[in-house]
This record gives C-alpha cells, sequence and structure tokens, in this order.
C-alpha cells in the first residue's frame, strides 16, 4: 500500500521516524515541525528514472520543466532558486547556483522523501526559504541484488514512430571484507518527444544519462564510516531551428559531467550525544546551450559539515557547523567571451537549536550565523511550537513557527559579465550583493480520527503561511554605469520584494485496501508594485488513490489540476491558463522475486500547444507527452 | 512568383537545342543565342569570418575581383581598392573620394513585410540561398534606377555640425543661435549654442557661448550662462586648441576635464570652424531646443554620437531581422542590394550570417557585376 504520512496518530504510520523536522530521528507523531513523508515503495512505482517526476505527486508542490530540459519545483510561492533539495541532508549542487535539476537526481535506493513546507534556513542555511525536500536513501545492511528494466513510448508525440526509451536499474549490496557495500545504476535512453514534426524545433530533448552511485560503510567500535561516491553523465539535446539561410540544424544541448566524492562519520554510542561529520567534494562540468553559441561551465565546490546533539531532560540541543567553498568558471569559446573568470566563495555557518519537550506541547527555537567571503555576517532566528490535543478518540495537533529565511547570492549573482555592447547592453553581477531574505509565518492544524467503527483513518489538515520577501537580487539598469558607458548596463542588485501568503487543506482517507488524499492549495504572491509573480499557479488541486487489489496488484492514479498564473503582460494573448493531468500506474508482484508494472504519464495528454511560442500565446500547459510505460523488476 | 530553377534551366538548354537543331535546316529565320551574353552568376562568396562578438573584425571586399582585401582599419581608411566591407552584422562602404561607393535595395523581398511592415516569420525562416538564387539572376541592368539620388554612401559626420551659418552670397559667417547640441561627459550634461561669432582671418576670432549644464544632481538643465571665449588671443605660439569647459564655464587647459575644443588654425589668427567632443563623451543636436533634461536610465535612447561618427547606408535598409522565431539570430531577407562603384554597378545578396556549424559573423553572399541579361546559375 503507497502511502502519504503526515504527523498522524495513525498506528498504522506510528513508526515512521523522520529526520528533517530537528536534524535528529524522531517519530512523525513527535515532530515539532510539519514533515510530509512518502515513502520508498511508493517512489519506487512513482517513477523508475528520475525524481522529476515522482515529485508531481506531492501536494502543494508545483514542478516545472526548465529552460535546459530539466526540472525544477516551487513551493509556497517559492522558485527552484529559493527550495532546497537535499539527500541525505546534504545540498545537491545546481549550474546556476541555487536551484537543482530533479533530473540529476535517481530514482534509486530510496528510503523516504521528506518535505518541510516554509522557512528552514536556521537548520539548513541559504535557500530554505520555500521548503526543504530531503531525499533518505536506504541504509539497510541486508544483501540484495534488483534489476529493473522499463520500455516507454510517446503516445501521439514520437519524433520517429516506433521511437522507444529504455531505463534500466540495478541495486546490488554485499558485504564484502567487513564493508557493506552498494552499487546503484541507473541507465536511460529517451528519444524526446514533439508535438509538431513539420516544424524544425523540438518539445522535448533527447536524453542518454547515467549515474552510477559507489558506497560502503563499516562500524568501528563506536564509529560509522561511510564512503560514496557519484558520477553522473548527462547528455540532452534537442533541434531548436535551422541555420538561417541554410540546411543545417541547430540544437540545444546540455552535456552534464559530475564526480561526488563523499565521507560521512557518525557516533554510535547511545542517544545521549551522538555527532556526525560530513566531508564532501563535487565537481561538475557542464557543456550547454545553442550548437552555435556553446557556454561552458565548470563548478567546484568542497564542504565540511558536522554536528552534535545534546539531550538535557526534557531539552535536546541540536549544534552544528559548516565550512563552505564553492567556485566557478564560465565562458562561451566561440564568442572568446569569459562570462565568470574562475571566482569563488568561501563561508562559514554555526546554527544551534533546542527542542523543548513535554507530553502535550514542545517548543522549538533556532538560529544560524553564517560568515560570507564577500558580504560579512547574516543571522536568521525561528521560534516554532506544537500542541496535541485530544477528542475523545480524535487527536489535534497545533502546530506554528515564526521565522526567518535567506539566500545567499550565488556566483553568477556576483560575478556575470555578459556583454551584449553590440546589441546595446550589458548584465554585469555585483560582489557587494547581501543575502535575500524572507520573514515567515507558517501555522497548522492536523486532524486525526478514525470512523466507521474505526475501519477507516481520516487526517485532516489546514496549514496557512505568510512570508514577506526582501532584498530580492534582480537585474536592474544601473543609471550612473549607463550614463557613463552609452549602453544599457544591467546589474544584479538586491532590490526587490515580494509578499507571498496563501493556504493549503488536505484530506486523506485509508481503508483496509485503499487509500485517497486530496489537497487544495491557494497562493497569493506580489511584488511591491502589487503586481502578481509570474509562473505560479494561484490555484492547485492534487488529488490520489492508492488501491489493492487482489492478486498483488496495485493501482495508483493521481491528477494534478492547476490554474490561474499571472500572464506577463509581453504575450498578445492565452492558449492556456487551466489544465489537468492525470497519471496511473499498475503494478503487481508475480511473486517475492519478480513483479511488473504499467503505468500511463498524462493520460489525456494535455501539454502545449506547438504554436503557442510562435504565436506569442500564454500557455501554462507543461511541456508534457502521454507515456505509456511497460517494466519489470527481479529481486532476490 | 519564382521559378523552379531546374524548370528554367531545362527550358534554357532545350531552347538551346532546338536552336541548334534548326540552325542546319534554316539558319537565316533562327535567331541567334550568344550564351556569353546570359553571364552565369550566383556564386556564394564565404562564409566570410568577421570575428567573434567580443571581438569583431571587418572583412574587405572587391567586387571587381570578388576577393578579400587583407588591410588594417587604419589602411583601409586610405584604400580604394576595397569596395564593401562587412563587421557581424554591419555593412560598410568605402567613402574614399576616389572610390565613393554607394548602394540602392532594390526591396525584391518587400513582401517579407505585412501591410503593417511587421515581418513575416515565416518567409524569412523558409528563405534558403537556393529558394532566393532566382531573384538574384534576375537583377539586370534596366533594374538599375536612373536618380542617383537613390544610391546612397556611408557619411561620416562630426556631431557638432552646424553650430554657424555662412551666408555664401555676402561670406559672412554668423553664430546659429537656435542650434543647440547636448554633451553627455562625466555623469554630467551639457547643452550649448554659438550666441555671436566674429572672425579672425579665415577663423574664428571671437566665439560666445551660452551653456547650461545639467549635473549628476540636477533634474533639469541649470539656466543659461554666457562664456565668451577669445580664440584670436588663445591660439598663438604652441597652442593647438582652444579647450573649453562647462561646468566651470571656462577656458581649460588639455590636462582638465574639458567638454569641447576648438582646433587653432595653423596660421594661428584664430579657430577653425570646428568644435570637437572628447573621445570619451557623446555629443547630439537639440536644433529645436525640446530637452529641458536628460533622463540618465534612457541615454541609449538618445541620438548621442561620438566626435566624428559615421551613417551607414545599409543601417535605413537592413540586410537582416532579429530573434524571428524567439532565438538569438538573424535571418536575411535575402533582398539584392546594387552596390555602385565610380566604374561600374554590382548586385549583391547576403545569404548568410552563420557558417556550416551556426557560427555568427561568418557572412556569405553573392556578388556580380550587373549586367544588361538576366544571369544563369552555374
Amino acid at each position: 500500500m503507497a502511502t502519504f504520512a503526515q504527523a498522524t496518530s495513525d498506528p498504522k504510520q506510528i513508526e515512521t521516524i523522520v529526520i528533517t523536522g530537528t536534524r535528529t530521528a524522531k517519530l512523525l507523531n513527535d515532530s515539532p515541525v510539519l514533515v510530509e513523508v512518502i515513502d520508498g515503495d511508493t517512489i519506487a512505482k512513482l517513477s523508475q528514472g528520475t525524481m522529476a517526476t515522482a515529485l508531481n505527486y506531492i501536494p502543494g508542490i508545483v514542478v516545472k520543466r526548465s529552460v535546459k530540459d530539466g526540472y525544477n519545483i516551487q513551493m509556497q510561492g517559492f522558485d527552484g532558486d529559493h527550495v532546497l533539495v537535499l539527500v541525505d541532508g546534504q545540498p545537491l549542487i545546481s549550474p546556476t547556483g541555487s536551484s537543482t535539476d530533479l533530473d540529476q537526481i535517481p530514482v534509486s535506493n530510496i528510503a523516504q522523501i521528506e518535505v518541510i513546507r516554509g522557512a528552514a534556513s536556521v537548520m539548513y542555511g541559504s535557500s530554505a526559504m520555500g521548503g526543504v525536500i530531503n531525499i533518505i536513501t536506504k541504509k539497510s545492511k541486508e544483501s540484495a541484488f534488483k534489476i529493473d528494466y522499463d520500455m516507454s513510448q510517446y503516445q501521439g508525440n514520437a519524433i520517429k514512430n516506433g521511437d522507444v526509451n529504455h531505463t534500466f536499474k540495478l541495486n546490488v549490496a554485499q558485504d564484502i571484507a567487513g564493508w557493506f557495500s552498494q552499487i546503484n545504476v541507473l541507465y536511460i535512453d529517451d528519444q524526446g518527444y514533439d508535438y509538431d514534426t513539420t516544424t524544425v524545433s523540438q518539445d522535448a530533448a533527447s536524453v542518454a544519462k547515467t549515474l552510477l552511485t559507489l558506497s560502503s560503510n563499516k562500524d568501528f567500535e563506536h564509529i560509522n564510516t561511510r564512503v560514496k561516491y557519484q558520477w553522473l553523465d548527462d547528455n540532452k539535446q534537442r533541434d531548436s531551428s535551422k541555420i538561417p539561410g541554410q540546411s543545417e540544424i541547430i540544437f540545444y544541448q546540455t552535456k552534464v559531467k559530475q564526480q561526488q566524492f563523499e565521507l560521512n562519520l557518525s557516533s554510535l554510542k547511545g542517544t545521549t550525544a551522538p555527532w556526525q561529520l560530513n566531508g564532501r567534494y563535487v565537481s561538475h562540468q557542464e557543456v550547454s546551450g545553442q550548437s552555435n553559441s556553446i557556454r561552458d561551465t565548470d563548478i567546484e565546490l568542497i564542504e565540511l559539515n558536522g554536528q552534535k546533539v545534546f539531550q538535557l531532560a526534557n531539552l535536546e540541543v541540536v549544534s552544528g557547523a559548516v565550512i563552505h567553498a564553492d567556485k566557478l568558471d564560465q565562458t562561451k569559446p566561440v564568442d572568446r567571451i569569459t562570462e565568470i573568470d574562475n571566482e569563488s566563495r568561501e563561508s562559514a555557518e554555526l546554527f544551534v537549536q533546542g527542542n523543548w519537550a513535554k507530553d502535550s506541547y514542545q517548543i522549538l527555537a533556532g538560529m544560524r550565523s553564517q560568515y560570507d567571503s564577500d558580504f560579512g555576517w547574516h543571522n536568521a532566528l525561528r521560534l516554532s511550537m506544537m500542541k496535541k490535543s485530544t477528542l475523545g478518540q480524535s487527536t489535534l495537533q497545533w502546530r506554528a513557527g515564526f521565522g526567518q529565511s535567506y539566500r545567499v547570492p550565488n556566483l553568477k549573482e556576483r560575478f556575470y559579465s555578459f556583454d551584449h555592447s553590440a546589441l546595446g547592453y550589458m548584465v554585469l553581477g555585483n560582489k557587494a550583493l547581501t543575502p535575500e531574505t524572507a520573514d515567515s509565518i507558517n501555522a497548522s492544524l492536523t486532524f486525526n480520527t478514525s470512523i466507521f467503527d474505526k475501519r477507516v483513518d481520516l487526517r485532516s489538515d489546514i496549514s496557512v503561511h505568510y512570508t514577506k520577501t526582501d532584498n530580492l537580487i534582480y537585474s536592474v539598469i544601473d543609471t550612473q554605469k549607463s550614463a557613463q558607458s552609452g549602453l544599457s548596463i544591467y546589474q544584479y542588485q538586491n532590490i526587490s520584494q515580494a509578499t507571498m501568503r496563501g493556504f493549503d487543506i488536505s484530506t486523506e482517507l485509508t481503508f483496509n485496501q485503499w487509500q485517497m488524499q486530496l489537497n487544495y492549495s491557494y497562493l497569493t504572491s506580489e511584488d511591491q508594485q502589487q503586481q502578481r509573480l509570474l509562473s505560479r499557479p494561484r490555484q492547485q488541486i492534487k488529488f490520489n488513490v492508492n488501491v489493492d487489489i487482489a492478486y498483488d496488484i496495485e493501482l495508483i492514479v493521481y491528477a494534478v489540476y492547476q490554474t490561474d498564473e499571472a500572464i506577463a503582460d509581453s504575450y498578445q494573448g492565452v492558449e492556456n491558463n487551466e489544465f489537468t493531468t492525470v497519471n496511473a500506474i499498475f503494478n503487481q508482484a508475480i511473486n517475492d522475486n519478480l513483479s511488473w508494472r504499467l503505468s500511463i504519464d498524462n493520460l489525456f495528454d494535455e501539454h502545449k500547444n506547438a504554436s503557442s511560442a510562435r504565436q506569442n500565446l500564454f500557455d501554462a500547459r507543461p511541456v508534457s507527452s502521454r507515456t505509456i510505460s511497460a517494466g519489470i523488476s527481479y529481486q532476490f | 512568383m519564382k521559378l523552379n530553377p531546374t524548370f528554367k534551366l531545362t527550358s534554357l538548354a532545350l531552347c538551346v537545342l532546338l536552336t541548334a537543331c534548326g540552325g542546319s535546316s534554316d539558319k537565316k529565320t533562327e535567331p541567334v543565342v550568344d550564351e556569353n551574353k546570359a553571364p552565369t552568376q550566383g556564386v556564394i562568396f564565404g562564409p566570410h569570418s568577421t570575428g567573434s562578438m567580443s571581438e569583431s573584425v571587418f572583412v574587405y571586399f572587391d567586387l571587381d575581383t570578388n576577393a578579400v582585401v587583407e588591410l588594417t582599419t587604419d589602411q583601409a581608411a586610405t584604400d580604394t581598392q576595397w569596395d564593401i566591407a562587412f563587421k557581424r552584422s554591419g555593412v560598410y562602404l568605402n567613402q574614399h573620394s576616389d572610390n565613393a561607393v554607394t548602394a540602392y535595395a532594390t526591396g525584391t523581398n518587400s513582401d517579407f513585410f505585412d501591410a503593417d511592415g511587421k515581418a513575416v516569420a515565416a518567409s524569412f525562416i523558409d528563405a534558403t540561398a537556393e529558394s532566393e538564387l532566382d531573384d538574384y539572376l534576375a537583377i539586370k541592368s534596366s533594374d538599375i534606377p536612373s536618380d542617383e539620388t537613390k544610391f546612397v554612401g556611408d557619411v561620416t559626420s562630426s556631431i557638432i555640425d552646424g553650430f554657424y551659418n555662412y551666408n555664401t552670397t555676402t561670406h559672412v559667417v554668423t553664430a546659429a543661435e537656435t542650434n543647440y547640441f547636448i554633451v553627455s561627459s562625466d555623469d554630467a550634461f551639457a547643452k550649448f549654442r554659438a550666441t555671436q561669432i566674429t572672425t579672425a582671418g579665415r577663423g574664428i576670432g571671437q566665439i560666445t557661448f551660452n551653456t547650461a549644464v545639467q549635473s549628476a544632481d540636477d533634474a533639469q538643465f541649470n539656466a543659461e550662462q554666457e562664456l565668451v571665449i577669445d580664440a584670436a588671443l588663445i591660439c598663438s605660439g604652441d597652442v593647438t586648441h582652444v579647450y573649453v569647459d562647462f561646468a566651470t564655464n571656462q577656458q581649460v587647459t588639455k590636462d582638465d576635464a574639458w567638454d569641447i575644443n576648438l582646433p587653432c588654425a595653423s596660421d594661428k589668427t584664430g579657430a577653425s570652424f570646428t568644435i570637437n567632443i572628447a573621445d570619451d563623451s557623446k555629443a547630439m543636436s537639440d536644433f529645436d531646443n525640446k530637452y529641458a533634461k536628460l533622463d540618465p536610465a534612457s541615454l541609449r535612447y538618445y541620438p548621442l554620437q561620438a566626435n566624428s561618427y559615421s551613417v551607414k547606408a545599409f543601417d535605413a535598409t537592413p540586410w537582416y531581422q532579429y530573434a524571428l522565431n524567439g532565438g538569438h539570430l538573424l535571418w536575411s531577407q535575402f533582398d539584392v542590394y546594387l552596390i555602385k562603384t565610380p566604374t561600374k554597378t554590382h548586385k549583391l545578396q547576403i545569404t548568410s550570417y552563420y557558417d556550416a556549424t551556426g557560427t555568427s559573423g561568418n557572412l556569405s553572399f553573392r556578388a556580380d557585376e550587373v549586367t544588361e541579361l538576366a544571369g544563369t546559375a552555374k
């Protein structure tokens, strides 16, 4: 049975342990911060490839396709630059400095995904403004072998009739000389799709992606040692235009080679003073852009972080530190332009959070200080609380939090130099930038009860949020520099403010054989001129139903409805601003070793009109295609 | 309507064949077709690289030999061999007095724009060198307009031009009091006009300016102040220029922050009838005195120019459209330009801005001398 759990008294979920709310292991029901959990089994059924499609299942999350054919997310009105995606608590790297490409995170070996909505910078630092998604990997010490193969076809939108996409996954876990080791391989060969094959431009890129993860861990007395290596080779390409006046084609391409090394040491000695220390190095090389104007990007990141937990009667104190450095070099070799010349930044962070817990209520207070090589010190505070109440057989959980969050300027915003003097303008970075900041209030009420003689569990919650952001970074014209040069000189500046507010209402019913959930999200977001922020749907409804049928068959159906995005004045009209996508997954376990599945993504083939962009019409629908997939898994 | 080139060639070959066959039976009545009068045209030259966006270079081209002339920019300024030059999307015509080149756009693809003057994207995108060949070949001598004024050359001018009036009858020079100029330099703007000029010899003896300054802190130009410059007095000995600063409203030296200078006449009797602005300044004329202020944020939208500036003939009839399909691409209109040198008239059609890999700034074009008969493709 697929589960989508929130803090609840449901006995079936009581053993769910979460870590993201406080950075310490907590029973889901005892987390002072509202944490949403989607279990690994459900994720494994939702997607065989990457996180891109799996996260669309989670209520309140808006998934957007990026210009690089990747996927970013929005939470509570914040775009991907302001939502932090973690794997086992460690932030992922991003070529642009902040937003993470979900299409570079494999759906392999996942124990669960934990989601916190709202500000979480005190615990997780920069970019945790709209929320945090923490992908927790399995750390089982049982030998395992699993192999998955899926094939799929884009129905009606294939570039060539008969194009078939392939996804291959391998997971092997084995004890080798006392080191429990795992190897995970993901290979994706996707042909891409095209809504209108009579035009040169292609709508979705062809993809050849390989992800390899090797990890090994061993207990040395009271210390667990874990080493991990990940290698990503991601190649995407789609035709975008013919060369003007010629028959040859210009195509958009993204080639990524990324390597990541991690070392993790953690204490195994009791629960009173556990500690952990993480070190990692990431190297990311990317070639991207139109084939006639390629941009080379080279990123290096090194980080050392650690935390220690103190338990003092009813008070749990988590403290930690982070030392971080990253470097960015960005050039356009054909144009002989260096856009970012091997620039770097360094930072050191300290955080501490106290969790005072009593039987019926908890208080959580924390602060974080970050010192940056460019802007100096920046601090953030947060206070949260939870209160439990009972109403007969039902329980109520009130949660509220007030706090600050921030995003530090990325290296592009600090050092970018985009010289388009020939066309009359330049865009420049600004080393004097300070962090974007937000003050936010979140509150939620969760109601759990059993109905129909305890045969059905009902969970319902409502949460509201209000955030006022300041010092948002945008490129604006610099009048003095423009006057001096006679060009329009744009420079990144801390200039903008915005307000985001909204609410989510969710109801979940769990029967013995099936479960359903309905979620409604409403969002209003405005800048200081009371203009709505673009690309954010005002309303979203997500519905899912998971049914266990006889013969070990499980059926998952989920639908996403989004409407009412703000439309930029530059559009000449509206093609679509309201759409629904429906996905269905059928899975059957034939025996303990063998299972097979069939799925249809985007059942009604709801997607952007191929001609919308050409006609300059707004079209909110996703770049997506009806896709039929079939797959088989074997494990022992 | 365009002819299918294959059809056209086949027709021509058939015609030649019929002529040849018929010639043996009745030589007197068959028309004589001289193939030499249907010149082979339409060869594409290039792609010629004009450098990258950050390091652009000129490509100088001689239309008589259809060859690139290797020159530095300094050499090109005095060279008479080259006729037309390219640098990125810019097209330049030789302005040398011994080889003054002018251009005329025939408008062969005027239907690439709709009735409102808006580019029809599909027309540009669908056009190729092959599809536009017939339009190019069809241009012949009869298409050369007899009105010479339709041919326009590049013109290099001084931006401070028109500060005095010269009466050609009386040969008297007077200040053009209503002709204002605005100079942009050092974060400030200065508006000035000449209000009185007295001559000395063949130059300016004394000139009176009225000046108004809008500094970085000002919302508009301040009230005018008068400034009298006695050039006849200043121009003596080793002094080569008279320098003027508007912020302090006085004559200054070369090492000061000056706004304009007046070169001294060679005989040092006064200043020549020329006013220059500094290399790092720009200026514009304001003959209607309509600018009470300049908005620094909108600076690029004012017609500010350097001291010496050129207006390219091709700027009035651009050969390309930009970003028609949302990308940063230049699409040729494939218009056929007539390029007139002192001795010949050539036709020119720019076929591409890109090399085979799509790298921008690589120009390819057709160029042939215009002949009495339409051309034929090789």
